[in-house]
């Protein structure tokens, strides 16, 4: 290429830089194009998974995953766990999660009094709202 | 302090001081900042901090309060920098009564540090713009393509900061549908695109003639707004916003970031 000298032909490196970023900023596009049109647009759908039961001072610790399985974002999630003994429910306990994005995982944990490990426990999430 | 010297050596301090204040001011005020101060692993504070102070040196060599052109000053002046940017922090957070006695001193560390990053940014940057604006000239005449990349991601790292730590850069993403996040990366490339277009034809730096409008698109705002979205992501990484967090989730919140980013490092262009 016979350009004009100094602001002719940006070296190697220079024009290496640019195909990089071009590349970065179009695989996004091409990602966000695939998601809006294939993508999952379902209602938030929560499963939550307890990860272990543990003794905190007079109190019992559950703690709990939440994932999202759905193709929307859950906001204020509301996780409920249920314990249960002879059919009978002898305690509730609840906490909420401020969001949890598509294919997203958050953490939590419910306190009981009575042990969970001598128990029926149910937990599973009783409402959201879309953000 | 009847010497000269003296007096401009406080003087300096003074407009650091104050450059400090305005660039951190919306997030000494922002609670999420005070949070983040408390639970923020160990590890990424002390690697945003080292990360940091390269920056600070750079900045300081386009920038900074006094007109160096030596490694050497540069460095001093980026640790003086530094500790303005602490020292600011700590007072107006003692004063706002977010640091009170009683706190673990590993608290008080973490919110005053996360703070002065800001504040450090500021005390070098703002203090440039608040006195002479002509010290620099030579080195921006100098600042080639690795110069304009360096003040683009310091410009984006600025403004990303500023948005970053709030819930709000969250919840707007989630509110987006890939649909929105799209349309928002298109108009942050014109956005920054019209902005590079101005600074390209001032100054004569990085003169555009014979620079057709897609070598300024692809070499400044495509890769502007790249080093935007990677700043994006390594200070969201930072402020655990992306812990958890699936891929779409990621890009999108990525994008709302890269939006005070990408126009941040154009219009740094424009400003340093």
């Amino acid at each position: 290429m016979a350009g004009k000298q100094g602001v002719g032909e940006p070296p190697l490196w220079e024009r290496l830089v640019a195909l990089v970023g071009s590349l970065l900023v179009l695989a996004s596009v091409v990602y966000l194009l695939y998601q809006g049109i294939w993508g999952d647009h379902s209602p938030p759908d929560i499963v939550i998974e307890q990860i272990d039961v543990m003794d905190s001072g007079a109190d019992h610790l559950v703690r709990f995953r939440a994932r999202n399985q759905g193709g929307k974002t859950a906001a204020e999630v509301i996780v409920r766990g249920v314990l249960e003994r002879d059919g009978e429910q002898i305690e509730t306990a609840e906490a909420s999660i401020d969001y949890i994005p598509p294919g997203s995982e958050q953490q939590g944990g419910l306190y009981f009094s009575h042990d969970p490990r001598q128990a029926q426990l149910t937990i599973g999430a009783s409402g959201y709202r879309l953000p | 302090m009847q010497d000269g010297a003296g007096s401009e050596f406080w003087q300096d301090m003074a407009r650091a001081f104050g450059g400090a204040l305005i660039f951190a001011f919306p997030l000494l005020m922002t609670m999420e900042m005070w949070w983040l101060g408390l639970y923020l692993a160990r590890y990424k504070l002390a690697l945003f901090v080292i990360a940091l102070l390269p920056v600070l040196v750079g900045l300081s060599y386009y920038a900074g309060f006094r007109h160096t052109f030596d490694f050497k000053e540069d460095v001093i002046d980026a640790l003086v920098a530094f500790v303005v940017g602490v020292a600011m922090a700590a007072l107006f957070l003692t004063l706002f009564g977010v640091i009170k006695t009683g706190m673990s001193p590993d608290a008080i560390v973490g919110n005053v540090i996360l703070l002065a990053a800001p504040a450090s940014m500021g005390a070098i940057l703002a203090s440039k713009q608040l006195g002479q604006l002509q010290n620099n000239a030579r080195a921006l005449q100098q600042a080639r393509y690795a110069g304009e990349l360096f003040i683009m991601m310091a410009g984006a790292l600025l403004l990303a900061f500023n948005v970053a730590p709030t819930e709000a850069i969250i919840l707007i993403a989630y509110k987006m549908t890939a649909w929105h996040a799209l349309a928002l990366i298109v108009v942050t490339l014109t956005v920054m695109h019209v902005i590079v277009y101005t600074a390209g034809f001032r100054g004569q730096r990085q003169t555009p003639e014979g620079a057709t409008f897609w070598r300024m698109f692809r070499h400044f705002t495509v890769v502007g707004y790249a080093i935007g979205g990677l700043v994006s992501l390594y200070v969201l990484w930072t402020f655990e916003h992306l812990s958890g967090c699936g891929l779409l989730a990621a890009v999108q919140t990525v994008v709302v970031t890269a939006f005070p980013a990408g126009v941040g490092a154009a219009v740094s262009r424009l400003v340093l």
